[in-house]
C-alpha cells in the first residue's frame, strides 16, 4: 500500500462497510423486534384452551337434535 | 275377473299398509336419534329411507298393473258389444233365450262398471295417501338440506374465526416478507464477507508497526465486530421466523380438525342453493344455537349426489358417500387406494400396526362393504379421509383421534400408535 489514493480508498471501503453493516444490524433488529410483538400481541393457540372437543361434540348434538325434530313431524 | 279386481285390490292395500309403515318407522327412527347414538341412527333412517324407496317401486308397479286391468276390462266391453250384437241377431228366432241373454249380458255390464267405480275410487284415495307421504318426505328433504347447509356455514364460521383470532393472515405475510429479507441478508453479507477479506490483503501489504496498518487494523475490527454482530441478528431472525412457521403450523392444525369434521359427517354440498324465504320450508325448525344465521332454505331437490336420486341421494350426502367430491371440490377418487393384501382381521391387523399410515393401509386393503364399515357407521372413504385428517395434524394428540369411531379397536390403537410416537420423540429430544 504506497500511494496516498490507494489508502484513502481502502479507508473509504471499510467506512462504507461498516455504514452498510450498520443499516443491516438496525434492520435486522427492528424486525426482529417487530416479529417479537407480532408472537406476543396474537393470541398463542398452544396456551389457550382448545375447545375442539366440546364445540364440535356440542354441534353434534346440535344436528342430531333437529333431525329428531324433523323426523317426527 | 272379479277375482284379479279383488287380488289388484288386496295387493295395492298391503302396499299402501307398508307405506305407513314406513312412515311410522321413520318417525321411530327419531328415537335414535333422540338417544344420540349416531350408529343406530344413521343405520335405522338410512333403511327406512331405503324402504320407501322401494315401496314407491311397488307403488309404481301397482299402477301399472292397474292400467293393465283397465286394458282387460276395455277389452271385456268389445266383447260384451259383440255379445249383444249376437243376440239382436237371433232375438227374432228365439225371443226368450234373447232376452234371458240379454238380462244375464246386462247384469255382467252393471257388475263390471261397479268393479270400475270402486277400483277408480280406491286408486284416487291411495294416490292422495301415497301423494301425501311423498309431500312429508319432500319438506323433510328441505329441512334436512336446510339444517345441512347451516350445519356447514358453523363450521366455515368456526375456520373463519380461528384464522383471525390467531391473525393467520398478518403471520403468513410476515413469514413471507421475513423469508425474503433472510435472503437479502444473505446476499448481503456474503459480499461484505468478501469486501472484509479483500480490505485484510491491503492492510497487510503496509509494513509492521507502521500507522497505516494500526488505523485501518482497527477500523477492520469494527467492520469484523459489526459483522459477527449481523450473522447473530441473522440467526435470532431466522428463529423468529421459525417461530412464526411453527405459529402458521399450530393455527393450520386446529383449521384442519374443523376441516376433518366436516369430511367425515360427508356435509359438503356440491352446488349454490337458491335462497327461499323460511315460510316455504313446512315444520322449518330454528331453535337458534348454534344455528344463529337467517334461515335460508332450498327448494332445490336437484340429486346432490351423483349416481343417487331424491331421498337417498340426499341422505347420502348426510350420512356420506363415496360419490360426488371432498371439500375442496376435488373428485374424490383422486383420493388414493392403494390395494393391499386382504386384511382378514382388522382388529388384529390394527393391533400389529405401528405407524397410522399402517392403520390406513389395513383400512385401504378392506372392501368397501366390508361389514366392520356397517358397524363403524363410516364408510371406507370417510374413515381414509379422517385419517388422512390425521396424518396431517402436526403434533398430533391423542385426544385428535376423537374423529374416528371406536369399532374393532381402531380408535384405541390409533391412541396407542401416537403415544408411542409422542414417547419416541420425547426420548429423541431428550436423549439420556
Amino acid at each position: 500500500m504506497s500511494t496516498e489514493e490507494e489508502q484513502k480508498k481502502l479507508s473509504d471501503g471499510i467506512d462504507e462497510t461498516i455504514d452498510q453493516l450498520q443499516e443491516l444490524n438496525y434492520s435486522m433488529e427492528k424486525n426482529i423486534d417487530d416479529a417479537k410483538k407480532l408472537l406476543d400481541n396474537l393470541p398463542d393457540p398452544d396456551t389457550t384452551p382448545d375447545l375442539f372437543n366440546t364445540e364440535s361434540e356440542q354441534l353434534e348434538e346440535d344436528i342430531l337434535e333437529k333431525l329428531s325434530k324433523v323426523m317426527k313431524t | 275377473m272379479s277375482n284379479l279386481v279383488d287380488n289388484i285390490g288386496l295387493r295395492k292395500n298391503d302396499a299402501i299398509k307398508d307405506l305407513k309403515g314406513q312412515v311410522d318407522f321413520l318417525k321411530e327412527s327419531s328415537d335414535f336419534i333422540v338417544s344420540k347414538d349416531k350408529k343406530d341412527f344413521k343405520k335405522g333412517y338410512k333403511e327406512a329411507l331405503d324402504n320407501l324407496r322401494l315401496e314407491k317401486d311397488k307403488k309404481n308397479d301397482l299402477e301399472k298393473e292397474i292400467e293393465g286391468l283397465r286394458e282387460e276390462i276395455k277389452k271385456s266391453e268389445k266383447e260384451f258389444q259383440i255379445d249383444k250384437e249376437k243376440i239382436e241377431e237371433f232375438k227374432d228366432n228365439f225371443p226368450e233365450e234373447a232376452s234371458l241373454a240379454t238380462k244375464h249380458l246386462n247384469a255382467l255390464i252393471k257388475e263390471n262398471s261397479d268393479i270400475i267405480d270402486t277400483l277408480n275410487k280406491k286408486i284416487e284415495d291411495d294416490q292422495q295417501s301415497i301423494k301425501e307421504v311423498e309431500e312429508n318426505i319432500k319438506n323433510k328433504e328441505i329441512v334436512i338440506d336446510d339444517i345441512k347447509n347451516k350445519r356447514k356455514a358453523h363450521i366455515d364460521k368456526k375456520i373463519t374465526e380461528i384464522k383471525q383470532n390467531y391473525g393467520l393472515e398478518t403471520l403468513n405475510e410476515t413469514k413471507k416478507n421475513l423469508s425474503e429479507k433472510l435472503e437479502d441478508i444473505n446476499e448481503s453479507l456474503v459480499g461484505i464477507e468478501k469486501s472484509i477479506e479483500k480490505f485484510q490483503s491491503g492492510i497487510n501489504a503496509f509494513p509492521d508497526g507502521s500507522e497505516g496498518k494500526r488505523v485501518y487494523g482497527e477500523k477492520l475490527n469494527d467492520a469484523e465486530k459489526k459483522l459477527k454482530e449481523a450473522i447473530a441478528n441473522k440467526d435470532t431472525l431466522r428463529k423468529q421466523l421459525s417461530k412464526i412457521e411453527n405459529r402458521i403450523d399450530q393455527i393450520n392444525n386446529k383449521v384442519n380438525k374443523w376441516e376433518g369434521l366436516k369430511i367425515n359427517e360427508g356435509l359438503e354440498l356440491n352446488t349454490p342453493k337458491e335462497e327461499l324465504v323460511p315460510d316455504q320450508a313446512v315444520n322449518n325448525i330454528d331453535d337458534g344455537s348454534p344455528f344463529t344465521e337467517t334461515s335460508s332454505v332450498s327448494l332445490d331437490t336437484k340429486d346432490t349426489n351423483p349416481g343417487e336420486s331424491g331421498i337417498t341421494g340426499i341422505i347420502s350426502d348426510i350420512l356420506g358417500d363415496s360419490s360426488g367430491t371432498n371439500e375442496g371440490g376435488e373428485p374424490r377418487e383422486n383420493i388414493p387406494v392403494e390395494k393391499k393384501e386382504i386384511a382378514s382381521n382388522p382388529e388384529e391387523k390394527f393391533k400389529e400396526a405401528k405407524t397410522l399410515n399402517e392403520i390406513k393401509e389395513v383400512i385401504d386393503s378392506l372392501d368397501e362393504n366390508d361389514e366392520f364399515f356397517s358397524k363403524s357407521g363410516r364408510t371406507k372413504e370417510e374413515l381414509q379421509s379422517a385419517l388422512m385428517v390425521l396424518l396431517k395434524i402436526k403434533p398430533l394428540e391423542t385426544a385428535d383421534a376423537g374423529i374416528l369411531p371406536k369399532t374393532d379397536g381402531l380408535r384405541e390403537n390409533i391412541i396407542r400408535i401416537i403415544d408411542e410416537e409422542n414417547n419416541n420423540s420425547f426420548v429423541g429430544n431428550y436423549s439420556i
